[in-house]
């Protein structure tokens, strides 16, 4: 049969709309192989260009019920031998992946409202997720999950909330994303992609581990780790949350009632101590960083060039970086390097900055003096001619 | 009447115009410069080749920090002598990046993010390579240029 593919010849021909809809797709699908073909989801007899390719003697199938889309996008996708004739470079592993994700189950459960390929893929316009209008590219995923997971009507018979969306725009991931950032994740970077599933209070870690893997190493040193998993808790998501998680701050940590530490802590408990250590260090450190910026920011506007500021900057930023992931430690001890990372980047800004304030006032002062001597000089000497020009008017010696 | 008590002579006349507007000019001078710059400002150094240091000033088998227009730009001299530089700025979050020669790659202190000795990510949340720049020695000095 491969090569023949009278189906899509005679559909393209009909002037029903919706027979002829899907030849047009297919032509401009990523299905568009002729070891594919539309009989390679619909069956029948593509070398009959009557009805007779329709019948059901040779398994055709009009409109797949939802849950046998699965199994038939499977029956190709995972075919190791077949794929690797097709795209070596796909993978085949997302029908195993779908059967145990939570939409798979639902799907498998006889759920018609849970998502098959199509649902996501397309049906027969189907395009390859590096393509800008392909639904699951990078680029749309986050529409595409939002359009089912931020309907209440969809979403009431499963009980789960539908502000993912909303919260994940406004999250730091959300407004890298919209920056542009190509590392800000997206539902599926958290989720899977076929095997979609939320990640439970044991797996939250090794979900955010995946991009914050420096973070993750230290949160393991800290006491939190044993004491979360102990109790059930979402490691990273007991103190970032989940889809709103907040620019990381050094107000995360403390004793005020706005700190996270507060969320699981009383105030006269031991780890309180520990917290409100830690704050104090982080609130210095900020405030030094904060004052060195503020120094250069003046210098700048006062037009100064500084040589090296951008530099200090950058040095000054690395470290809180560093100084941000080594809090997940919960060691005062271990902030202290990162800490004096930090001064040592304070101390280099602002000692740049004197130099540069002290080379000018030097020059301005010098300038002032040759001015002043200058003006002087010129004043005497003008002085003295006037006198001498009257002297000789007068013919006084 | 002595010599002294005499009327100036012309040449000594001469002498203290030519001196007081000698004095004028430096005055007017040291007034008008700042107005001209202000008027025409000195235009801000340009991005161009930018001498590094002297070969003998980075060691074998090392990588050495330096600026080049301002920026943070890690020069790499191998064993064998050869220069290669790089952008020190991590294309993950900025941060700058240092070179290990115990493990001869490039790493960032801030995500572990790894790089190999041409540059290449390799290794953590890096998501491209590191911009390399132009290096080229003439008569025993090392210039780096963008490339």
């Amino acid at each position: 049969m491969e090569g023949i593919n009278t189906c899509a010849t005679c559909h393209a021909t009909l002037t029903d709309a919706k027979l002829r809809g899907p030849a047009k797709d297919y032509v401009t699908s990523a299905h568009r192989d002729e070891r594919i073909g539309c009989v390679g989801c619909h069956k029948g007899d593509p070398r009959d260009p009557t009805v007779g390719a329709h019948a059901r003697a040779l398994g055709f199938i009009a409109h797949p019920a939802q849950s046998e889309v699965a199994g038939i996008c499977g029956g190709c996708h995972a075919d190791a031998d077949f794929i690797r004739h097709v795209n070596a470079r796909l993978p085949v592993g997302q029908y195993a992946l779908y059967s145990l994700s939570l939409h798979g189950r639902l799907a498998a459960g006889g759920d018609e409202r849970a998502p098959t390929c199509a649902t996501c893929h397309g049906k027969h316009d189907v395009l390859p997720p590096a393509s800008p209008k392909s639904p699951v590219n990078r680029a749309n995923v986050h529409k595409l999950c939002g359009g089912c997971h931020s309907d209440a009507k969809r979403m009431s018979p499963y009980q789960i909330r539908t502000d993912q969306l909303s919260k994940w725009e406004k999250s730091v991931h959300g407004l890298a994303f919209k920056k542009g950032n190509p590392n800000a994740p997206t539902c599926n970077s958290c989720h899977g992609a076929h095997s979609a599933t939320p990640p439970d209070a044991s797996s939250v870690a090794r979900a955010c581990g995946r991009c914050h893997e420096e973070e993750l190493a230290l949160f393991e040193q800290s006491p939190h780790s044993k004491g979360f998993r102990r109790r059930g808790l979402a490691e990273c998501v007991a103190c970032h949350s989940n889809h709103d998680v907040a620019p990381a701050s050094s107000l995360h940590v403390g004793v005020t009632p706005d700190a996270m530490c507060t969320k699981c802590h009383a105030n006269d408990e031991k780890p309180m101590k520990v917290a409100d250590t830690i704050a104090g260090l982080l609130r210095g450190a900020r405030d030094r960083s904060a004052a060195a910026r503020a120094t250069l920011a003046r210098a700048r506007d006062a037009g100064l060039v500084v040589p090296g500021s951008s530099f200090a900057l950058d040095q000054l930023s690395t470290a809180e970086l560093k100084l941000r992931a080594v809090v997940h430690t919960l060691d005062p001890m271990r902030l202290e390097a990162p800490i004096a990372s930090i001064d040592r980047a304070v101390a280099e800004a602002e000692k740049l900055v004197s130099d540069v304030e002290t080379t000018r006032k030097t020059e301005r002062r010098g300038y002032y003096v040759a001015l002043t001597v200058a003006g002087l000089l010129f004043l005497s000497l003008l002085l003295k001619s006037l006198e001498l020009d009257r002297r000789r008017r007068q013919g006084t010696p | 009447m002595s010599n002294d008590d005499r009327a100036p002579t012309a040449p000594r006349r001469d002498f203290l115009g030519m001196a007081v507007g000698a004095s004028a000019t430096a005055v007017a001078a040291a007034i008008g410069y700042p107005v001209a710059r202000f008027v025409e400002p000195r235009p801000m150094p340009s991005s161009g080749p930018t001498l590094v240091g002297k070969v003998e000033d980075f060691a074998l088998g090392t990588g050495k920090t330096v600026l080049v227009d301002e920026k943070p730009v890690l020069l790499l001299r191998s064993a064998d002598g050869h220069f290669r530089a790089f952008s020190a700025i991590c294309t993950h979050l900025q941060c700058v990046v240092g070179y290990s020669a115990e493990r001869n790659q490039i790493e960032c202190p801030c995500h572990k993010g790894v790089y190999s000795v041409e540059g290449v990510n390799i290794a953590g949340p890096p998501p491209r390579p590191l911009e390399e720049l132009v290096v080229s020695v003439r008569e025993g000095s090392v210039i780096v240029s963008e490339a």
